[in-house]
């Protein structure tokens, strides 16, 4: 797969929190490879290490964390390889946000309180050797009207003065000031109405077709994710469970994981008037269960998937999926959705 | 507040040991011997240090860790951990106050191990009940020497003042008496007065703060305006001259002085909490029921300002011993012998400052001072750990 | 407001009174005003009850002197009596109201009347006298332990868990946890007496009494020589308090969304401890600073009379000894005149620093 047009290849990379009751293993042994242009949605429950695993591709780890094997693979513009994993702190200020930006979770703590948003903006632009300040304007009063915002207001503006949508338009803004080939959006939607919603993931797509950014995009919401992916990422307990081109990931589903999703999720599991959520809850992480650690969980549990953890197969173009028992999780779904629409249970 | 005083007494330490049999025979009767006799001991201790009501005190405390041991930890009739929360409408009374001695009792010992979680905070207690100890045993050990004693003047020496010696191991005060005496007796009186005025001022600022904010309104303004109307005089120098008018004939005025100077920080900070409080949904569906404003105050919002209000109360206390020595030191309080505070005094008017044999009159109420302050300092952090549950579930 | 058809005069009126209300609201709903208003309010209150306070300590200016006459010159009652009446230009049979509107009269007028007991010297002339002395003193010990502080806080927070954040911790808790004047004797006897590392005789009063006042280097050096020990003493009573409460305002500044955040931006270290962490951790310290500012004048009675330092405080306390009601009145107005002003530019202070907070227009 690794090609030519690979922007970011991620190889093994586990992470580890250390904590009061031992090593916390947020994020295990995950693989993927990001294409220049392509959007990779990374789904899963709260809490199974998505957020973590994007700080790790940025370094932004606390200190508590410990990256414990991989490699993660940056391919700039020039086409030089770079392990960000061995970058000095000064290489490595340079290749955040000039070459990959983040808008977080939770906007409304992001930018600095007592700080105008223009200041916010000249300091990004003094920090990568952008020292013209009228230009850096210009260029961020264009962006915020790509992202429609009031140029003039919101450059002059403090935070507090802005709504929550208007802030995560501002970081949108401010992640893309730089062009960057890598931009990760860590839920830029969650917390915000049904509207704003609407309206950033439409500035989102407008903009990644003119500016043509790959991009990370993390999302609790799956229509939200199956809208704007071209590639879905199934995360369990740190884990990639399953991973494939969008369509074959909502339509045809292989682990019991990514089909217990979308039956959980309202708009996918059409007509369906109960939705079905997973039994139980996500493992302890300091001592996560042996085998496939979702076994306790699923209700196609067999006996090897207790002791030995599958393994990430092809099971179709662009389509891996850990599980002994995907041909079967196929087949359960089909039949799900060939339920007549007025089901009653 | 007569119970503060406290000096080991004998009838006390026989109410004490009666007391201590209660634990004892609830640790036979369930096989929890050892808890039994530690409680038959602490039951002991505290009746021989404050009589009765320390004995009754610490014979409830004692015999409820007891039973939460048997019941908790035990496969008893109701054993489980569920079943102690669970309401069941069917037991008997007696199996109804078992169960709520062994919540309390369960209460008391995770607050001890929060207790002992943090280092520091547990050094100061430690030096707490040090203090407290001595005042309170030490008596007992060591007799006041009150009288001057002209025949222990060292030949040549121009004065009574001596350095630590063999017999006097912190030597002897400018009328020749000895000062570990004075200090094993000077503390009372300084520790139970700051003590009351602890209390009382938090009393006043969560009773008064409380109101405040839960009524709102006119008496809101007021109260608020007080308040803020004591913060601006300066303390001290007010205090001076209170000191003069009052002259100070007990103690326990002395201790409501204190208190009424110090409780508008604390009110202000408990206002603003509760108003904060008062938005949050549980609060507002109390209020919706109508279930009365003592019922909110104390069920609902006190619980959550618990951690806050006892660290506070340290600080009252701390404050009202600095201002009591202060006044001491500057001769505005009645000189009433032993007392720390008096010691300071006396030993600066009588030159101990500049004697070097003299020195330790002085130095040993300051360091005690000194240490004691420390420590309950230090405590606060333990009672932090104790009283915020956000902290006692770890991490 | 037309709606009601009214009575031509009465609506006239109703018109002048709700526009004049209008006016009044305005200005009381600007903020100085309110502010203003408020802080003579209190300054009032606390004059009026001091000096109802004052006057009901026992005894009184005449009786103090007339008793230390009595004792000091053994000169039976009536002599010392008919001497001080001569001396002093108080009548303690005045009624109290009387006393009391003549003095708010002076107020009114700006002035803080005369001192009883020290030759009918203006009180304003006595407290220019020694309030020089406590602002240089207690002024030079704030200023020192909050720059120490905050820099030591700072450095704690972001060095957390370390040996020196350990030991650092333990410093300002002992610091914090000891009365002041506790520093003062442990630095006199111990320092001074015991070790023998300084001579205490050099280091007591507010200046050598040889050297003669003026811009010379000798009467300046003086002047830092004898503060030394009281702002010694308060630095280290209250440079514990500051470390402390910057290094939590730091940790929580650090643990912050938009720290991280400047770091994924790619800010320099420098640029992201001062302008980001520092600034913002500094806030809630700011308030703290200016309100212990107001608390300069009062804050150090023992501390001075310990070392016999001719500030404010101990000036107070003797005129209370001798029950000099004007000036003991006029230090406490001053005192409080000066927390009022100090809480006034806390709040402008505060809302500054942090747009969140911004009172008024603008
Ligand atoms: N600083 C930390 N120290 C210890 N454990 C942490 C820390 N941060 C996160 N964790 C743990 O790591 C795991 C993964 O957290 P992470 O924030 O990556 O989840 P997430 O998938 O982003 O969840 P969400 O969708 O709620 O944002 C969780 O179990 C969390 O408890
Ligand atoms: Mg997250």
């Amino acid at each position: 797969m690794a090609g030519q047009d690979v922007v970011l290849s991620v190889q093994d990379l586990s992470i580890d929190y250390l904590t009061r009751r031992g090593r916390l293993q947020a994020v295990s042994h995950v693989s993927f490879d990001l294409h220049r242009g392509e959007t990779l949605a990374l789904i899963g429950e709260s809490g199974c290490g998505k957020s973590t695993l994007n700080f790790g591709l940025m370094r932004l780890l606390p200190k508590t964390a410990r990256t414990e094997a991989g490699k993660i693979v940056y391919t700039d513009r020039q086409n030089r390889s770079i392990n960000i994993l061995e970058l000095n702190p000064r290489a490595l200020r340079r290749f955040r946000w000039s070459e990959c930006a983040m808008v977080f979770q939770g906007a409304q703590n992001s930018l600095n309180p007592v700080i105008h948003v223009r200041d916010m903006i000249f300091d990004t632009a003094r920090a990568h050797g952008m020292n013209n300040r009228n230009e850096v304007r210009q260029r961020a009063l264009e962006l915020f009207r790509k992202v429609r915002l009031d140029p003039d207001r919101v450059f002059n503006a403090y935070p507090h003065e802005l709504s929550g949508g208007m802030r995560q338009r501002v970081l949108i803004a401010l992640g893309l000031l730089l062009n960057p080939q890598v931009v990760i959006f860590d839920e830029p939607t969650t917390a915000l109405d049904i509207l704003t919603q609407r309206s950033i993931l439409n500035v989102l797509r407008d903009l990644k077709e003119e500016l043509g950014f790959s991009s990370i995009f993390i999302s609790h919401d799956l229509a939200v994710a199956a809208e704007i992916a071209d590639t879905v990422a199934t995360m369990y307990a740190g884990e990639i469970v399953e991973m494939g081109p969008v369509n074959d990931i909502f339509y045809e589903p292989r682990h019991a994981y990514t089909l217990g999703l979308m039956e959980a999720s309202p708009r996918l599991s059409v007509g369906r008037e109960e939705l079905e959520g997973i039994p139980g809850s996500p493992p302890d992480l300091v001592e996560p269960p042996t085998g496939c650690k979702f076994h306790i969980r699923c209700p196609l549990a067999i006996e090897s998937c207790k002791t030995t953890p599958p393994q990430l197969e092809r099971v179709g173009a662009g389509h891996i999926v850990a599980c002994y028992k995907s041909n079967e999780v196929l087949e359960k779904g089909k039949a799900l959705r060939a339920l007549p629409a007025t089901h009653l249970s | 507040m007569g119970f503060l005083i406290a000096i080991a007494s004998l009838p006390g330490l026989i109410i004490g040991v009666l007391c201590g049999l209660v634990p004892l025979g609830m640790g036979l009767r369930h096989q929890q011997l050892k808890w039994g006799i530690i409680g038959l001991a602490l039951c002991a201790l505290a009746g021989f240090a404050f009589s009765l009501v320390g004995g009754l005190v610490m014979l409830l405390l004692t015999t409820a860790v007891v039973i939460s041991y048997a019941y908790v930890d035990r496969e008893d009739p109701f054993t489980s951990r569920a079943s102690l929360d669970a309401v069941n409408f069917e037991e008997s009374q007696l199996e109804f106050l078992m169960r709520q001695m062994a919540a309390l009792g369960r209460t008391i010992r995770q607050s001890m191990r929060a207790l002992m979680r943090n280092k520091a905070g547990f050094l100061g207690f430690i030096g707490i009940l040090f203090f407290v100890g001595v005042s309170v045993f030490g008596p007992l050990f060591i007799e006041y020497d009150g009288i001057t004693h002209v025949e222990r003047r060292l030949p040549g020496a121009r004065t009574l003042f001596q350095g630590p010696s063999d017999e006097h191991i912190l030597g002897l005060d400018w009328k020749g008496r000895d000062i570990l005496s004075h200090m094993v007796h000077g503390g009372r009186n300084l520790i139970i007065t700051s003590l009351e005025a602890g209390l009382i001022a938090t009393l006043i600022a969560v009773v008064v703060g409380a109101i405040a904010a839960m009524v709102g309104g006119l008496v809101d303004q007021i109260l608020s305006a007080i308040a803020n109307f004591i913060l601006t005089i300066p303390q001290f120098p007010l205090l001076l001259v209170l000191a003069s008018i009052l002259s100070f004939s007990s103690r326990f005025y002395m201790a409501l002085l204190f208190a009424a100077l110090s409780w508008p920080a604390l009110m202000r900070a408990v206002r603003a909490q509760v108003l904060s409080l008062r938005e949050r949904d549980y609060v507002q569906a109390a209020i919706a029921l109508d279930l009365g404003l003592p019922h909110i105050i104390i069920r609902e919002v006190l619980p959550n300002l618990m951690s806050y209000i006892v660290v506070n109360m340290i600080f009252s206390i701390r404050s009202a011993m600095y201002y009591i020595v202060g006044l001491v030191f500057l001769g505005l309080v009645p000189l009433k012998e032993p007392d720390w505070g008096v010691m300071i005094f006396t030993g600066r008017q009588q030159g101990a400052i500049f004697n070097p044999d003299g020195a330790s009159m002085i130095l040993s109420p300051v360091i005690a001072i000194a240490l004691f302050q420390l420590s309950l300092i230090l405590f606060t952090r333990s009672l932090e750990e104790v009283f915020n549950p956000r902290l006692r579930s770890g991490l | 407001m037309g709606a009601v058809p009214l009575p031509v005069s009465m609506s006239k009126n109703m018109g002048l009174w709700s526009q004049v209300k209008k006016v009044l609201g305005g200005v009381y709903k600007s903020y100085t005003f309110r502010v203003t208003i408020q802080g003579f309010l209190t300054l009032w209150v606390v004059t009026t009850c001091t000096f109802y306070m004052i006057r009901k300590m026992p005894n009184n200016p005449i009786q103090v002197k007339i008793e230390e006459f009595q004792t000091k010159q053994n000169l039976p009652y009536e002599e010392a009596r008919a001497k001080v009446a001569g001396l002093y230009d108080y009548d303690p049979d005045a009624p109290f109201i009387e006393q009391y509107m003549d003095y708010m009269g002076d107020l009114a007028h700006g002035n803080l009347g005369k001192s009883i007991t020290t030759g009918r010297t203006p009180v304003s002339q006595q407290i220019t006298k020694y309030l020089p002395w406590t602002l240089f003193a207690v002024g030079m010990g704030l200023l020192i332990s909050f720059v120490m502080g905050v820099l030591a806080g700072a450095a704690m927070a972001y060095w957390r868990g370390s040996v020196f954040d350990n030991v650092m911790t333990a410093f300002a808790s002992i610091s914090y946890g000891i009365p002041d004047f506790v520093i003062a004797f442990m630095i006199l006897l111990i320092g001074g007496i015991q070790l023998e590392i300084f001579k205490v005789g050099d280091y007591i009063g507010g200046v050598d009494p040889q050297l003669k006042a003026g811009f010379n280097p000798d009467y300046i050096q003086s002047l830092f020589k004898h503060a030394l020990l009281p702002v010694t003493t308060y630095v280290l009573a209250s440079v514990g308090g500051w470390m402390l409460t910057m290094k939590s305002s730091t940790i929580s500044t650090l643990g912050e969304d938009y720290i991280t955040v400047a770091h994924a931006r790619g800010l320099s270290q420098r640029r992201i401890l001062f302008g980001y962490v520092g600034r913002n951790a500094m806030l809630p310290l700011m308030t703290r600073l200016a309100i212990s500012v107001g608390f300069i004048l009062s804050g150090s009675i023992i501390i001075e009379t310990i070392f016999i330092y001719p500030g404010l405080g101990k000036y107070l306390f003797e005129m209370i000894g001798r029950r000099d009601y004007t000036t003991i009145q006029g230090i406490f107005l001053v005192t409080s005149a000066a927390v009022v002003v100090s809480n006034i530019l806390a709040d402008l202070l505060f809302g500054v620093l942090d747009p969140r907070v911004r009172v008024g227009g603008k």
